[in-house]
């Protein structure tokens, strides 16, 4: 699904952002950088339907999101903070978002499994969230929002904390989904090597205005200036 | 000796002293009583129909009206914890008024609302009754006992049901919406089951508030045998007809009622907290 931004303005305490405007086409991914602070994970909240936007649309596939709750966008947020649910177990929360499309039984559970397998969490199925560590979290909070299977996934630093082996393993988790779902992919990171193996386009959000950077150019000095904290 | 460590020193002492010597207090009392009473004087008591009549009418009342404080509670702390609107803060003052008015200006202000509070051409009471029958009155009947109860332990459900839900992280629910929740829906699937502990801790302080009020009942549903009568009136009427070993009959039995539900609401929550951590 194409995901388009026209203009738009939210602001918050400590923060005002104006003017995003940026296009992501169908089964490519964007990063977004920038310092803490700059309103991230803001935007994609308010992308999520989550926060209200001051200024400007949202669309995504052609349709104005202006009226459409967040339950009905299609959208799979990872958020920062993994944000589990603590009465439910990894099994349910990977089902979480299947069931409530009306997903049961064998189905469900093949899918919970499927995505657990992926992200080597199927030994956790039975556990409930607040037992696990935090790489584990933010595995489960990924494959929560993936096993819904949403048309835009957005990934507020969903690596961040990890190891390096789990990272390259929830990487190619994301790049198989985006191919295999052609889903499109909003991802908010600090880190360059992330940004540069995921990204197909980048922007820089500094001081509320946001400006292109070329993934491709990450490593080199000059280029990454804006994504420093 | 330096003043500080002699402070330090005698810190947990003097600490331990004062709570020790509420707690002796307390039980002080409870063993005056039992003291003052004998197991005949409860068997003489309880054995006259009027008093089982009214402890019969004491745990149905006090039940209807705890259920009931506890929906009315729940939206109410939902909108308190959750929304934002104008005027939360005068909503949240008129939600303590029944807390902090005394007992016996909650009874009047029912008696006044029902009886005396022209809806037309007449009271709520003269409605009921033109409508329904004269069953349907409120006043002096056991429906105003229910009343109330209601209007003092809901205030308190509110209170302990709200701090529950401000406990929870909102965005739990926020997250939920964006996996494809309703309000609703992350109402009933992610708020509501993690507040479960909060609503049964809400439920077991109204049930207990109720079995314990007095002031309300006497002057809204007045205190007639048999009829409106429930323990805590009843040991007012015990004292007026000068009988005290039957008023401190009560007393034990309704400190022994309060004791068996708030420990029996605390051991349940521990049962269901240790089965989480297991599974």
């Amino acid at each position: 699904m194409e995901l388009v931004l026209k203009q738009v303005g939210l602001s918050s305490q400590g923060f005002r952002i104006e003017g995003i405007s940026l296009t992501l086409s169908r089964g490519s991914c964007g990063v977004l950088m920038g310092a803490t602070g700059e309103g991230k994970s803001s935007l994609i909240e308010a992308i999520c339907g989550l926060r209200k936007i001051d200024s400007g649309k949202i669309f995504l596939n052609g349709r104005n999101l202006a009226r459409v709750v967040p339950g009905e966008r299609g959208i799979g947020l990872v958020p920062q903070d993994a944000v589990l649910f603590p009465h439910l177990t990894v099994r349910e929360q990977l089902g979480f978002s299947s069931r409530l499309r009306g997903l049961r039984g064998a189905e469900l559970e093949s899918r919970c499994r499927e995505v657990a397998e992926a992200l080597q969490i199927d030994h956790l199925l039975g556990r409930r969230s607040i037992r696990l560590s935090g790489g584990e979290a933010k595995r489960v909070a990924l494959g929560r929002a993936l096993a819904g299977e949403p048309v835009l996934l957005c990934l507020d630093e969903p690596f961040a904390g990890l190891d390096a082996a789990t990272r390259g393993v929830v990487e190619e988790v994301v790049a198989a989904h985006r191919t295999r779902t052609e889903s499109t992919v909003l991802l908010v990171t600090h880190d360059r090597g992330e940004a540069r193996r995921l990204g197909d386009k980048a922007w820089s959000l500094s001081e509320g205005r946001l400006s292109r950077i070329n993934p491709g150019m990450l490593g080199e000095e000059g280029d990454t200036k804006d994504t420093a904290e | 000796m330096p003043i500080a460590c002699l402070l330090t020193c005698l810190f947990l002492p003097g600490v331990g002293l004062m709570a020790g010597g509420y707690v002796c207090l307390i039980l002080g009392m409870l063993l005056a009583g039992l003291g003052f009473v004998s197991w005949q004087d409860a068997v003489d008591l309880f054995g006259k129909p009027e008093l089982r009549s009214a402890l019969g009418l004491t745990f149905l009342t006090c039940t209807i009206s705890s259920l009931m404080s506890i929906l009315v509670a729940v939206p109410a702390a939902f909108l308190l914890s959750r929304g934002r609107f104008r005027g939360k803060s005068a909503l949240d003052t008129v939600l303590d008024i029944p807390v902090i008015l005394p007992p016996l200006v909650v009874g009047l202000s029912l008696l006044i609302l029902f009886n005396h509070l022209s809806l037309g051409e007449k009271s709520i009471d003269g409605w009921l009754v033109h409508v329904f029958g004269e069953g349907a009155r409120v006043t002096f009947s056991p429906v105003a006992v229910v009343v109330a109860q209601f209007t003092v332990c809901c205030a308190l459900a509110i209170r302990v049901i709200r701090s529950t839900m401000d406990e929870i992280p909102k965005r739990q629910e926020e997250v939920a919406m964006s996996l494809g929740c309703s309000r609703g829906q992350a109402f009933f699937r992610v708020l509501l089951p993690q507040a479960w502990r909060g609503l049964l801790g809400a439920w077991a302080i109204a049930w207990a508030r109720a079995l314990g009020e007095f002031g309300p009942i006497l002057v809204f549903a007045g205190v007639t045998r048999g009829r409106t009568e429930v323990l805590s009136t009843a040991i007012f009427l015990e004292m007026n007809l000068g009988n005290l070993r039957g008023a401190v009959v009560i007393s034990l039995v309704l400190i022994a009622i309060a004791l068996v539900v708030l420990a029996g609401v605390r051991w349940l929550g521990r049962g269901w907290e240790r089965e989480e951590v297991l599974f």
